[in-house]
């Protein structure tokens, strides 16, 4: 064949086929775009059985989620489903909580056991997470049909809508429809961002859940949003990796990144065509699916005990 | 005169099984091809071929060994008898970058006490390991399977092809497949020549892996103008997206 199949990647010291990274970042970028998650949790370690270093994987995939977000960000703010106003909240709080969280997990790594705290509490989320919005899903779907699209509206006003109307500085968020204080979206922004950082991913996994229950926007407008977020905490995870660390190779992002445009586009496409309810079976399904995978590497003994420092 | 001349037959009788026996002992001889490891766009590994001339009674091993290295690894243990996650770092000393042995026959059977030098076990026995009361045994095993799996540590058997005899010579060809994964630094090839297990011969000769061409001006920047790089390299990613979006939305139509 006259085409290339493997191109050399200086950074990450291997080469890669280049069909492979191709074809995993459009998969990537069709769920990053159907449901607003980085794909970190997924791009990462396929491209550690890939060869690639655990660094460099995890450093060039924020590169990468820069390309594909900025085009599915771009995409739903089309159809306006981007909340400009609650996601620069949010992104202060994950900037603010971020910076947090690197000094918690230095205290933590040094009180030793850290790593076991923070698998078992993240498996333990995701399990949590996932289950509750399959159960939800399910029985909103049932309940309501013709209020599908729309968040389930509780009859009468819970504890936790009372205490949230009682805070100061409220504040109208038009795309997402509700009306919140300003500390909401600002507090749980630095609650995500500590725990992304504790646990090393890119918190959409946990923002979008926070999204959808706690600030109780719709599912499309948390999707748009969400990207939008993860735009600016890539660039800002790319820049200093590139600086600090030399572990973005870019070869490897562009190969990522021209699949999972394509693949964001298309996700979007799809997202709009599924209602919210089933966005949310979808997601949750996706999110027991890696809490599964997680749970069985954490139970079966490894063939091979070592790892190449830097992982996660 | 006689004198003279039974002094030359003396001296040729001596010479001649001298010439010989140089012939044998003349040391085996090594060529590469290619005698530089570039690493370009299109690297993906490739094959060093080792040619020379070697004496036809003896075996020759041919040995790619990079330079010994450090290495800080994290190690996997059961947490609570049940969880297996990393618990601790080693550190491995003495750990050469890369270890390739190729032989004619498995080394088990050219083995004696000097071939047996050559091989992965006695090579894994310098390493030290730090760091742990872990079965050392058992890391360096773990260790060398790591690197077996990229294509660094390898016996390579049947990899050494001999031509016909000529004059107590033969010529000898080691095919070594050096892997994607090989680091760019300087290795040295060596081919040892054995009798009945017992070195009798060695020459050894620099090579050197370089990245060139693409890789080698991204990797300069990369590691020079690290800011700039992540700069550029986030720029490009956003204007890759703007341009796919908007290559799509076109094509898509408002909605």
């Amino acid at each position: 064949m006259s085409i290339p199949m493997h191109l050399y990647l200086p950074i990450a010291g291997n080469s890669v086929n280049v069909l492979g990274i191709l074809g995993l970042g459009g998969v990537v970028g069709l769920l990053s775009g159907i449901f607003g998650v980085g794909g970190g949790f997924l791009m990462t370690p396929l491209l550690i059985m890939l060869g690639i270093p655990p660094t460099v994987a995890a450093a060039s995939d924020s590169n990468q989620i820069v390309g594909a977000s900025t085009s599915g960000t771009l995409a739903h703010f089309k159809l306006g489903n981007v909340d400009i106003k609650m996601g620069l909240l949010l992104l202060v709080g994950g900037i603010v909580g971020g910076t947090f969280g690197v000094q918690v997990i230095k205290v933590l790594r040094a009180m030793g056991n850290a790593d076991f705290l923070i698998t078992v509490t993240y498996v333990l989320m995701l399990g949590f997470v996932g289950i509750y919005m399959f159960i939800e899903s399910i029985q909103s779907m049932r309940k309501d049909k013709a209020t599908v699209d729309e968040v389930p509206a509780k009859s009468k006003p819970s504890r936790y809508s009372q205490i949230i109307q009682a805070l100061p500085w409220q504040m109208d968020f038009k795309r997402s429809g509700v009306r919140l204080s300003v500390l909401m979206p600002l507090v749980l922004g630095t609650l995500v961002g500590i725990l992304a950082a504790i646990m090393g991913v890119g918190g959409g996994f946990i923002m979008v859940p926070v999204m959808v229950y706690l600030l109780r926007m719709p599912m499309h407008v948390v999707v748009g949003t969400s990207l939008f977020q993860i735009l600016f905490t890539c660039i800002n995870v790319t820049i200093m990796q590139s600086w600090t660390n030399h572990t973005v190779d870019f070869v490897l992002a562009l190969l990522m990144l021209i699949g999972s445009v394509v693949g964001a586009q298309l996700g979007t496409k799809v997202g709009k065509r599924l209602g919210g309810e089933q966005l949310k079976i979808l997601l949750a399904s996706l999110v027991l699916a890696v809490m599964t995978k997680m749970l069985y590497e954490l139970l079966v003994r490894p063939d091979i005990l070592l790892a190449y420092a830097g992982g996660h | 005169m006689r004198k003279t001349i039974l002094t030359l037959i003396m001296m040729l009788a001596l010479l001649a099984p001298a010439s010989a026996m140089a012939a044998i002992n003349r040391p085996v001889t090594v060529n590469l091809s290619p005698t530089a490891i570039n690493i370009g766009t299109l690297y993906d590994g490739t094959t060093l071929t080792v040619t020379g001339d070697a004496p036809a009674d003896c075996e020759v091993v041919v040995r790619f060994q990079g330079p010994p290295e450090e290495l800080h690894m994290k190690e996997k243990g059961k947490a609570l008898n049940l969880l297996w996650m990393n618990k601790g770092s080693v550190t491995f000393d003495n750990v050469p970058k890369a270890y390739l042995v190729a032989s004619s026959k498995p080394m088990e059977e050219v083995v004696g006490p000097d071939s047996a030098e050559l091989g992965l076990s006695t090579m894994a026995e310098h390493i030290e390991v730090q760091g742990t009361d872990d079965d050392k045994a058992m890391l360096i095993g773990d260790l060398l399977a790591l690197k077996g799996q990229e294509g660094l540590y390898a016996e390579q058997s049947r990899a050494v092809t001999y031509g016909p005899e000529q004059g107590n010579r033969r010529t000898y060809t080691a095919t070594l497949n050096l892997p994607a994964k090989l680091a760019p630094g300087s290795y040295t090839v060596e081919a040892v020549t054995l009798k009945n297990g017992y070195e009798t011969g060695r020459t050894q000769q620099q090579t050197t892996a370089r990245l060139t061409g693409g890789p080698a001006m991204l990797a300069g920047l990369a590691f020079n103008h690290g800011a700039l790089y992540g700069v550029l390299a986030t720029v490009i990613a956003l204007l890759a997206g703007l341009g796919v979006g908007l290559v799509f939305q076109g094509k898509g139509g408002a909605h």
